[in-house]
C-alpha cells in the first residue's frame, strides 16, 4: 500500500489525506469510558451542553439529570438543604419534574451572570425599618424578611415588594439575638428573655426566663431528632432549652423552675458570651474571658477549653465536617483548632485589629475586621487566598456570601465581589446613598442589606432576578 | 556504567528506554516500580510491559512528559484549580497537531497511565472542538450521523427554547 501511495501525484495525495483525516475521526463520547466523557463535558458551558443534546441519540443521553445535579454541586449553585429535599423530589418523576436540575442550573447561572456583570442594575426596594434604631439582626427566605432591632422590635418583610407584613412587640428592650427555623422566631433581648413567636400569626407563644443579663447570641441544632435553642448571654453562661413544638401555640411564661423547656445552663465561661455556633451535640461558645469552650450536650460537659487567645472573643464557626473549630478575637489573629485534641493548630495574624466575623463555604474561610478588610482562606490549609479592601478605612460591620458572590458593608459603603473568581470587585461603593450598613444577607436571587440612610433605619432589597424566569 | 534507564515495552513489542523521573509522570508506573522495588541500575532488569498502549502514542506520551520534565502541576485533590485551569500553550499545540485517532488514543493512554495532567489537557482539547459549535457542526467535526427522528429532535428542541436567551 505504501509503494502504490508513493506513486500517486500531489492533489491525488491530497485527496487521499482528506479520506484518512476523515476515516481517523473519533465520535469521542460515544467510544471513552463514560466517566471521560463526563470529564470532557463539564469543560463547556450551558449553551454548548444544549447543542450537545441535539447531536445524537448517545450524546443527549449523557447530559442527564444526575449530569446537571453534578454540574450544580461542582458550581456552588445549589444549597445543602436544597439538595436533601430533592431527594424527596426522586420519588415523583413527572414531566414536572423531568428537567428540574437542568432548569435549576441554567436559571442559577444567568443569576450568576447578573450578579457578576457590573451593568446590570438590581431591582432595588427601600422601605422604612425600626425607626432611628440599629438593626442587629436579619435574616430571610422566599417568603419573608425578618428583622430584629434595637427598637424592641421584630419586623417581618415580603421580600418581593417590602411590604411590611407584621410587627412582633413584646420584648421590653433591644433584640439582639434572632433566628428563625420553619414557623418559628426565637428571640433573644437585652430583657434578659428568650421568646418563641409564631411567624404566622405574629403572636408570641413562649417566654423563657433565666438568663441574668442580656442574650448576645443563640444557635439552634438538631439531634436525636430534637431541636435545642443554645443562648449565649452577658450574664457569662449559656442556656440550653427545648424548642417548642410548632403546634403548641398557648401562651407560656415560664421561670426555670418551672419550664418544661429548660434543658441545662452551661457554666465556666468568666465574660461575656459573644458567640455561639454548633452542630447536633456539640456546641462552640467564644467569650470576652478570651477562652472557647466546646461543650458537648450529649453529656452535658464540656469537652475543652481552647486558650491562647489574649483578648475578647468575637466570632467562632464550627468546621464539623473537619473537626475544627475556628475563632476570630479582639487580639487581631484568627486561630483554628483541632477538636480531637483541643490544640491549637494555626494562628493567622494577617489582619491588624479586631477580627470581628467569620464565614464558611465550600471554597473559602472568610474573614472581616476593624482593619477594613476581608480575607478569604483556604479551609483546608488556611493559606491566605485573597484580601479585599474597604477604601474607607472603616471596620467592616457585616458580610454575607451565597458561595458565588460575596457582599459586604461598613460605614458608608457596601461591596459586591465576585468569590469564583477569587473576590474580584464587581460594584464599589454600590447604594451610595447610604450611611452604616448594619447587616446583609443575600442568596442566589436576592440581597437584604440593613441600613442606617439619614439617621433613619431602612432595609434595602437588591433583586438580582431580571428576566430570569 | 549502565545507561541508568528504565526499560518499558508496548503492546507491539517495541522496548522503550526512559529516565526515572519521565516514568514516574505516570502515577501508574510510578507505583509499580515501587512495588516491583525496580533497580535500573540493574541490566538484567526485566522491561514493564505496559499491554495498553501502543509505541507510537506512547513516544506522544514521552514527549509531553519530556516537555513537562519540571512542570509543578496543582494538586490531583484539588478538582476546582484542576477544572478552572485553562490548557497549557505547549499543550494546545501539542495536541492540536495530532489527528483525532491519536487524541483519542493518547486520552485513553494517560487515563490508563494515571497522568491525570495530560489527562485533563486531552479532555480540555476535545471539549474545545465542541464549544460554541451547533449540532450540525460538532455532527461533522467527529463524523458523528445524526440518529434522531425528525419528531425527536423537534421534541428535544422544544425542551430546550426556554433556555435560549431571548
Amino acid at each position: 500500500a505504501f509503494k502504490l501511495l508513493s506513486k500517486l501525484n500531489r492533489s491525488t495525495l491530497s485527496d487521499f489525506n482528506n479520506l484518512i483525516n476523515k476515516s481517523l475521526k473519533r465520535d469521542f463520547l460515544t467510544n471513552l469510558p463514560i466517566e471521560l466523557s463526563i470529564n470532557i463535558l463539564e469543560n463547556l458551558d450551558y449553551k454548548s451542553l444544549l447543542n450537545v443534546t441535539k447531536v445524537s441519540k448517545k450524546w443527549n443521553s449523557l447530559i442527564d439529570e444526575n449530569f446537571w445535579k453534578n454540574l450544580l454541586i461542582r458550581d456552588n449553585f445549589i444549597t445543602n438543604d436544597e439538595l436533601l429535599s430533592t431527594l424527596n423530589l426522586n420519588h415523583d418523576i413527572n414531566n414536572n419534574s423531568q428537567f428540574f436540575f437542568k432548569k435549576l442550573y441554567i436559571k442559577r447561572f444567568k443569576l450568576y451572570s447578573n450578579w457578576i456583570n457590573p451593568n446590570f442594575q438590581p431591582k432595588r426596594i427601600s422601605v422604612r425599618g425600626h425607626g432611628q434604631n440599629v438593626v442587629t439582626c436579619l435574616q430571610f427566605d422566599d417568603n419573608k424578611i425578618i428583622t430584629g432591632a434595637d427598637d424592641k422590635m421584630i419586623n417581618i418583610y415580603n421580600p418581593n415588594n417590602g411590604e411590611l407584613l407584621k410587627i412582633l412587640q413584646g420584648h421590653e428592650g433591644g433584640v439582639w439575638a434572632l433566628k428563625y427555623i420553619g414557623n418559628q422566631i426565637i428571640s433573644g433581648s437585652t430583657d434578659r428573655t428568650v421568646r418563641i413567636w409564631n411567624i404566622n400569626t405574629g403572636k408570641c407563644t413562649h417566654i423563657f426566663r433565666g438568663h441574668t443579663s442580656t442574650i448576645r447570641c443563640m444557635e439552634i441544632v438538631e439531634f436525636n431528632n430534637e431541636k435545642l435553642i443554645v443562648t449565649g448571654s452577658r450574664d457569662n453562661t449559656l442556656h440550653v432549652w427545648k424548642l417548642p413544638n410548632e403546634q403548641d401555640d398557648e401562651f407560656y411564661d415560664l421561670n426555670v423552675e418551672n419550664n418544661p423547656f429548660f434543658v441545662t445552663v452551661l457554666k465556666g465561661h468568666t465574660g461575656s458570651v459573644r458567640s455561639v455556633t454548633g452542630f447536633k451535640n456539640i456546641i462552640i461558645s467564644g467569650s470576652y474571658d478570651h477562652t472557647i469552650r466546646v461543650w458537648d450536650l450529649n453529656t452535658l460537659t464540656i469537652k475543652f477549653i481552647l486558650k491562647g487567645h489574649t483578648d475578647r472573643i468575637y466570632s467562632t464557626i464550627y468546621d464539623h465536617n473537619r473537626n475544627k473549630c475556628i475563632s476570630a478575637s479582639m487580639d487581631s489573629s484568627i486561630r483554628v483548632w483541632d477538636l480531637k485534641t483541643g490544640e491549637c493548630l494555626n494562628i493567622l495574624k494577617n489582619h491588624t485589629s479586631l477580627v470581628g466575623l467569620l464565614g464558611l463555604s465550600n471554597k473559602y474561610l472568610i474573614s472581616a475586621a476593624a482593619d477594613g478588610t476581608l480575607r478569604g482562606w483556604n479551609p483546608k490549609i488556611y493559606t491566605n487566598e485573597f484580601t479585599l479592601h474597604h477604601d474607607n478605612h472603616s471596620a467592616i460591620t457585616t458580610f454575607d456570601s451565597n458561595s458565588n458572590v460575596l457582599v459586604s458593608g461598613s460605614e458608608g459603603q457596601f461591596n459586591i465581589y465576585d468569590l469564583k473568581n477569587k473576590g474580584e470587585l464587581i460594584k464599589f461603593n454600590f447604594l451610595n446613598d447610604i450611611g452604616q450598613v448594619w447587616s446583609t444577607k443575600c442568596n442566589f436571587n436576592k440581597c437584604i442589606i440593613a441600613v442606617e440612610k439619614n439617621q433613619q433605619s431602612y432595609i434595602e432589597i437588591l433583586d438580582f432576578t431580571g428576566n430570569v424566569e | 556504567m549502565s545507561s541508568q534507564l528504565i526499560k518499558i515495552t508496548t503492546s507491539d513489542e517495541e522496548t522503550f528506554k526512559v529516565e526515572r523521573s519521565i516514568v514516574e509522570r505516570s502515577v501508574l508506573l510510578k507505583h509499580l516500580l515501587s512495588d516491583l522495588e525496580y533497580d535500573e541500575t540493574d541490566e538484567d532488569a526485566e522491561p514493564i510491559p505496559l499491554p495498553n498502549v501502543r509505541a507510537s502514542v506512547f513516544k506522544k506520551v514521552l514527549e509531553w512528559a519530556e516537555h513537562h520534565k519540571n512542570t509543578n502541576f496543582p494538586d490531583d485533590e484539588d478538582e476546582d484549580a484542576r477544572k478552572s485551569a485553562p490548557i497549557d500553550e505547549w499543550d494546545r499545540e501539542f495536541l492540536k497537531v495530532v489527528d483525532q485517532e491519536m487524541l483519542y488514543e493518547i486520552i485513553l493512554a494517560a487515563n490508563y497511565l494515571n497522568i491525570r495532567p495530560l489527562l485533563d489537557a486531552g479532555c480540555k482539547t476535545v471539549a474545545e472542538m465542541i464549544r460554541g459549535k451547533s449540532a450540525e457542526e460538532i455532527r461533522r467535526t467527529f463524523n458523528i450521523v445524526n440518529d434522531f427522528s425528525p419528531e425527536e429532535e423537534a421534541a428535544i428542541k422544544r425542551e430546550n427554547e426556554w433556555a435560549e436567551d431571548r
